[in-house]
């Protein structure tokens, strides 16, 4: 499973959203479309960060990272990724 | 461009013209955001949005430190700063930046969307609406309980600050609790008992505020909901409150995504 496979599946198990995996478009809304609502967002964060083992900091968590199932991928990339390391 | 510690990003420009946005913009929320405003503006300027103080340190910051924690970081960016825009009750804090900018440069323009003046019985109707919407599998007897302790937080009336302290630990106590009813897991249920907390502090803090003075010049956008903005004051104080208002068939939810509304300030900018 990749990393939008998996917040499909969380979308669908944790969160309840009743649209089927290979209904849901990586652009569509995940307010608008999935319908979740400030508390699904912050259970999304949570959820993000026990199964993909990142910290999402206050600063993080925005509308613009966690518009779409395709941005908040991005986002668990980003912090995913180990941070370069310093000269 | 500095990257402030106290406010997000939400555009950067090739120059140093710079807008401070002011709301609580919480992911998720029904009523759009300074986010989807910002999509559709075309103004050419870095635009900054004020972000809340760190969860947990809230309790014994007033308003004031609030802000000058904003302008702090304002001031030491080195932009000039264009226009000051407000949301809700994000407006007082956007007038009392305003006011504060003007002391080190030329007065920025002051947009307020939505205006209404905070009131301490805001931070009660907040949690009055969680508690209806969480407690409907609550037995009858718990409901009762939570309903007569946040009457009493209400009409005890002390200081917004030690309100949004009561209020906000009575969220954890008597609302969390629901949401784990409601299928979400208990970190979800700490992590937004921390939001609305954060939220509450906000709030307060914008209380503290009279934005009278540097309202009273300013160009209003106002929503068609009844209860928002504008129509939060008495129909007789309407015309004195803002420098002008201008009305639009939206519903307040919307203001922030609604194209004419992006072209009404993107007017107010130019």
């Amino acid at each position: 499973m990749n990393v939008t496979d998996d917040l499909k599946d969380i979308l669908i198990e944790q969160l309840f959203v009743e649209v089927p995996a290979a209904e849901m478009d990586p652009d569509d809304s995940l307010r608008d479309v999935f319908g979740l609502d400030s508390v699904g967002f912050v259970e999304l964060r949570v959820q993000c960060e026990d199964r993909f083992g990142v910290s999402i900091a206050d600063d993080e968590f925005t509308p613009e990272n966690f518009s779409t199932i395709r941005t908040v991928a991005d986002l668990v990339g980003r912090l995913s990724r180990p941070a370069p390391a310093s000269a | 461009m500095p990257t402030p510690e106290s406010c997000l990003v939400l555009r950067k420009a090739g120059n140093d013209q710079l807008i401070v946005t002011a709301d609580f913009a919480a992911t998720g929320r029904t009523a759009a955001t300074f986010h989807d405003l910002v999509e559709r503006l075309s103004v050419d300027c870095n635009i900054w949005e004020i972000a809340p103080l760190p969860y947990g340190t809230e309790p014994g910051k007033t308003g004031s430190d609030q802000v000058n924690r904003w302008v702090k970081d304002i001031r030491d960016s080195g932009m000039v700063v264009h226009a000051v825009i407000g949301f809700c009750a994000g407006n007082a804090y956007a007038a009392a930046m305003a006011g504060q900018i003007a002391g080190w440069q030329q007065a920025p323009r002051l947009v307020l969307l939505d205006p209404g003046i905070p009131k301490p019985v805001m931070l009660v109707e907040h949690i009055q609406g969680w508690l209806r919407r969480f407690s409907a599998g609550f037995p009858a007897e718990e409901a009762e309980r939570a309903g007569a302790r946040l009457d009493a937080i209400a009409e005890a009336g002390d200081h917004p600050l030690v309100m949004a302290a009561q209020l906000g630990e009575f969220f954890g106590q008597a609302v969390a609790p629901g949401l784990i009813r409601a299928g979400h897991s208990q970190q979800a249920a700490t992590g937004f008992t921390k939001l609305v907390t954060g939220y509450l502090y906000w709030l307060a803090g914008a209380i503290q505020f009279d934005p009278r003075p540097q309202w009273r010049t300013a160009p209003a956008l106002n929503s068609n909901s009844p209860g928002f903005g504008l129509f939060l004051a008495p129909p007789e104080e309407r015309p004195t409150l803002v420098g002008s208002a201008r009305y639009f068939d939206v519903a307040h939810f919307d203001l922030m995504r609604t194209k004419d509304v992006a072209a009404a300030v993107d007017q107010l900018l130019s």
